[in-house]
């Protein structure tokens, strides 16, 4: 459903050249990104949220014990330690996942890397929007406004002429 | 011991009575006496004195006919309703109703084999334990429990954790300011700058109410009862009366936390009650004006061919085999007749169902579930906090389609921290985890023991006694709950509560007794660990054949050794070998079947008995029960020392051969053994054989069907053995039974006497002389028969004199009595004499 935007002419950006040349885009608190194709305003708005996936703890090995034991175990053990990738497997029978413990050339395997310590080390899982798009190393004129525009338009010699004699 | 029997005179006629001190195959037959039996079958003897037959009734017969044997059987009673018999038999389940006669209910196990048609996975012996009126089972290869009339709800043996964490997706808040606010009758309305809409909506949705300047009684997170979407919202909060009152601040539905926020879950079963050990946790989410839709789902999507499911981005486990898959389009996977399982899982993205899907489903969310669980509850954290607190909890429903309906989603737009609303008192139960699958449970004290376990034989599991404070605390194993003992290479291998106490066999000869109460052995940095038993090792070096050939009774424990020896233990005093007796018999049990062997404690009016079935003669069956007679064993002394000369006194033991009549014979079968207490109230004995339930000591009046006991009967050992220097010419012998004598011959009652003279006549070829009532006796041969006619007085179809047509003697004189075989009534012999000199007494 198209959408009709208020903004700021002073917030209209210039955007990377491309095959689709450079346009101009505004940067939205939901990273969308306006047509200026002619057409009425639209925006492709997407969710706003952002997801943490599930994230599976299983058993692996064929040691001892049935294999729904193995992975309550391995359920038990490993629930509350971060997983790489989405998923924490380990023989919940066999030598226990974790981090090197101490120095030396063969260090033991201390504990694996819990989701609380992570959290307190300053690295929860949160929503940060992403950056917006900043001006390509390849654009001719890297611009940042249309203010800027018309300043560079003038200052190289092609501004805009008034006729006085008309 | 003493060997020798003492010696006394011969009398001109000898009574030999109270004949029971039953089979004696191990005393050299020249120091015994009367009173023991060489031979002997299908009758017992007792405190009473007198020899009485068995008597036999068929209780069940299994139809269809399966060839198999019951190889398990395990008394059950539910207050209120009734009291059963479970059993399993040719890879199916059964429980027979005593109070209806035993109706057969066979009993399905849904994540097995739902359609009842039989698997090997199945097969028993089952081990068997009740707590809190519901049994729980284990076979080595499956483990249930099972509640209700029959204990035919089988479920599963607590419940499996979820293996994911859930999915967490965060989205925008909102907040409005409030324009004004009011509490009335414990409902809260306010009146905002803007619509507001919560997430969940109304009747489920939190709100977060933030007074800044004002009455800050408002402040709080409260479940929104109406309004969701409007700018006029209400809520219950219990508090006082106000006025329309202005406060600054706002209603939102903002989450924000400066650490984060973790969320876990867990299953639970409502009908036990019984909550699951909680999934992996999320990663601690740091929430910052945001509100949350929480889905319980596996990582992945599914979709169908047939029974066949292949995953993208899965990780299907082998752990999932027996459980059910739901998805967000179909519901549960079903067929016509119920929840389809998983049979089998080929690789993390492919897994096969037992049949196919009435709803085929492609690239659709997914779980997979216990169909016994029928409840969600959700445990989320404080803001940056390491406990996991319930917060709430849904219906599941896996019949429907959709995250929501099925109650696997949840939203959290709660900003509040523990203890205010909607954080709970109660926590994730961690230590909930069901135990692994072995061969044998036992009850300790309200702990269930489970051993058996392949791969971690010398030691055993033990339930949660405190670290379970939401749940069953018999169907929670901490995985630290587990002890293994010192026993080199054996196996644990039996295990017998006593009063206070319990003892622990290996299969070879080490035995222990475990003390006090199984405690928790949780981890805890701070708290020393503190065990509550004490495991001693016993000097006996005794071990146990198998866990199901020991029973506790009156006397101590009585248990089988591997090497086929019966011993008694007090657990006061040194055990003490009680098999002498019957050490021939049990000497003839193949070490390969010694996983046969059952014990039992029966008890019922005036009998007071131990049963042992064993395999003997090197059957590949239990064909003959041992029945230890307590009463007599008791009698013999204090339990301090319960020594027998072995010549003049020894444990009395009776030899029964129950099993099917076939062609006029019995074919003797008692693979598995229960003692029954019936809901009417009567105490039944059952063997369990091919396709047959039995009674062994049926009294007339119960539920069955009588069958005739041919070939029962005894011989007892030598009289004449301590004065084996005289050659022994009795003149009569008279047998007294309970019966009339002149239905002695009707009922199919015989003897037969056998003479030993050590030189031509032996134990092995004896001369034996045949007295048949009605045949040879002094009524019949003095033309009297069944003392229809003639002068009494003179005469008896009991009496049969010595000379003439009937003609024995011997050193040594051996007695052998034949019962009849007939149904209705108990036939008992009583006594015997010996007469000696020209004619028989008047």
């Amino acid at each position: 459903m198209p959408l009709a935007y208020n903004f700021d002419p002073g917030q209209v950006l210039m955007g990377p050249a491309g095959p689709a040349n450079t346009s101009p885009y505004m940067r939205t608190s939901q990273n969308n990104s306006v047509s200026m194709n002619g057409q009425p305003a639209q925006t492709s708005v997407s969710s706003g949220s952002s997801l943490l996936a599930p994230e599976t703890v299983r058993a692996s090995g064929s040691g001892p014990y049935d294999q729904a034991y193995r992975q309550n175990l391995a359920t038990y053990a490993g629930g509350q330690f971060s997983r790489p990738g989405g998923s924490l497997t380990f023989d919940p029978t066999g030598n226990l996942f974790g981090n090197p413990n101490g120095g030396g050339n063969a260090p033991v395997l201390g504990t694996g890397t819990g989701l609380l310590d992570q959290a307190l080390g300053g690295q929860p899982f949160s929503y940060t929007p992403p950056a917006p798009q900043g001006p390509s190393p390849d654009a001719a004129s890297p611009m940042t406004g249309w203010q800027d525009w018309i300043n560079q338009f003038r200052q190289n010699g092609r501004g805009f002429a008034l006729d006085l004699t008309q | 011991m003493p060997q020798r029997a003492t010696k006394r005179e011969s009398a001109p006629a000898e009574t030999l009575d109270n004949l029971s001190l039953g089979y004696n195959g191990y005393t050299d037959p020249t120091l015994t006496n009367p009173k023991m039996w060489a031979a002997a079958s299908n009758v017992f003897s007792g405190a009473f004195g007198f020899i009485q037959r068995c008597r036999f009734a068929n209780v069940v017969n299994f139809s269809p006919a399966t060839g198999q044997p019951f190889l398990s059987l395990k008394y059950f009673a539910l207050p209120g309703l009734s009291s059963y018999l479970l059993g399993d038999i040719n890879g199916k389940l059964y429980s027979y109703d005593t109070g209806a006669n035993y109706a057969q209910t066979q009993r399905f196990n849904p994540y097995v084999d739902p359609a009842g048609t039989g698997t090997s996975s199945l097969n028993g012996p089952w081990s068997r334990e009740f707590l809190q009126n519901i049994v729980y089972e284990m076979n080595g290869t499956v483990k249930q429990s099972g509640r209700g009339a029959n204990a035919a709800t089988i479920e599963g043996f607590g419940l499996d954790a979820p293996d994911a964490s859930p999915q967490v997706a965060t989205t925008n808040g909102a907040s409005q300011n409030i324009t004004n606010i009011q509490r009335s009758n414990g409902t809260v309305t306010v009146n905002l700058a803007g619509a507001l809409s919560v997430p969940g909506g109304s009747g489920i949705g939190f709100i977060n109410v933030a007074i800044t300047i004002g009455d800050t009684s408002f402040s709080g997170t409260f479940i929104l009862s109406t309004g969701s979407g409007t700018s006029t919202l209400t809520w219950n909060q219990p508090g006082q009366n106000t006025l329309v009152l202005t406060p600054t601040g706002t209603v939102n539905v903002n989450i924000t936390k400066t650490i984060g926020r973790s969320y876990a879950w867990a299953w639970e079963n409502a009908n036990k009650p019984h909550v699951s050990a909680p999934s992996p946790s999320t990663q601690f989410i740091q929430y910052s004006g945001q509100s949350a839709v929480i889905q319980l789902i596996e990582p992945g999507t599914v979709s169908n061919s047939g029974a066949v499911v292949t995953g993208g981005g899965t990780s299907f486990t082998s752990a999932w085999v027996g459980r059910s898959l739901w998805s967000s389009v179909a519901g549960a996977a079903k067929s016509a007749s119920g929840f389809l399982r998983i049979i089998s899982v080929q690789s993390p993205t492919q897994l096969t169902l037992s049949g196919t899907p009435l709803i085929n489903f492609t690239a659709e969310l997914f779980q997979v579930f216990d169909p016994a669980a029928t409840h969600i509850r959700l445990y989320q954290t404080g803001d940056g906090q390491a406990t996991y607190f319930r917060t709430q909890r849904n219906a599941f429903n896996p019949n429907v389609a959709g995250l929501v309906p099925s109650g696997l989603q949840f939203g959290d737009n709660g900003n509040s921290e523990p203890p205010a609303f909607p954080y709970t008192t109660e926590v994730s139960q961690l230590n909930n985890l069901p135990p692994p699958i072995g061969q044998f449970i036992n009850e300790y004290q309200g702990v269930l023991v489970v051993f058996g376990i392949p791969g971690a034989a010398q030691s055993f599991f033990y339930s949660n006694q405190t670290a379970t404070t939401i749940g069953m605390q018999q169907e929670s194993f901490a995985p630290l709950n587990q002890v293994t003992l010192p026993i080199q290479n054996g196996k644990m291998n039996g295990m017998l509560e006593f009063p206070g106490s319990a003892v622990i066999w290996s299969d070879k000869q080490d035995m222990f007794r475990l003390t006090g109460l199984l405690t928790d052995n949780l981890v805890s940095t701070t708290t020393p660990a503190q065990q509550g038993a004490t495991i001693a090792r016993l000097p006996y070096n005794l071990g146990i054949a198998n866990p199901f050939a020991c029973d506790i009774t009156p006397l101590g424990g009585i248990w089988v050794t591997p090497n086929l020896e019966i011993w008694l233990f007090t657990d006061r005093y040194a055990p003490r070998n009680i098999g002498r007796p019957v050490q021939d018999i049990l000497s003839t049990i193949s070490p390969a079947n010694l996983s046969l062997i059952r014990v039992k404690y029966f008890h019922s009016t005036n009998r007071n008995w131990c049963v042992v079935s064993v395999p003997a003669n090197g059957a590949a069956f239990n064909n003959t029960l041992l029945v230890l007679d307590l009463d007599l064993l008791a009698s013999n002394g204090s339990p301090s020392y319960f020594t027998f000369d072995m010549a003049t006194n020894s444990p009395a033991w009776w030899v029964f051969q129950p099993g099917p009549l076939v062609s006029g014979a019995i074919h003797p079968r008692a693979d598995s053994l229960e003692v029954v207490y019936e809901a009417q109230g009567q105490v039944r004995l059952l063997t369990g054989g091919v396709d047959l339930l039995q009674d062994v000591d049926y009294r007339g009046t119960a539920f069955g069907t009588e069958i005739q006991v041919p070939g029962a009967g005894n011989t007892t050992h030598a009289w004449g053995n301590d004065s084996a220097f005289m050659l022994k010419r009795p003149s009569f012998f008279r047998f007294q039974t309970n019966r009339d004598p002149s239905l002695l011959a009707s009922d199919g009652w015989s003897f037969q006497v056998q003479g030993i003279d050590d030189d031509f006549y032996t134990f092995a070829q004896p001369l034996t002389l045949n007295l048949l009532p009605g045949v040879n006796d002094s009524s019949a041969l003095g033309g009297n028969p069944n003392l229809t006619s003639g002068s009494p007085f003179r005469h008896s179809p009991e009496l049969y004199k010595i000379g003439g047509v009937n003609f024995v003697m011997g050193r040594r004189l051996r007695v052998q009595v034949n019962f009849p075989a007939g149904t209705g009534l108990d036939y008992q012999f009583r006594s015997l004499q010996i007469g000696f000199g020209p004619t028989p007494p008047r």
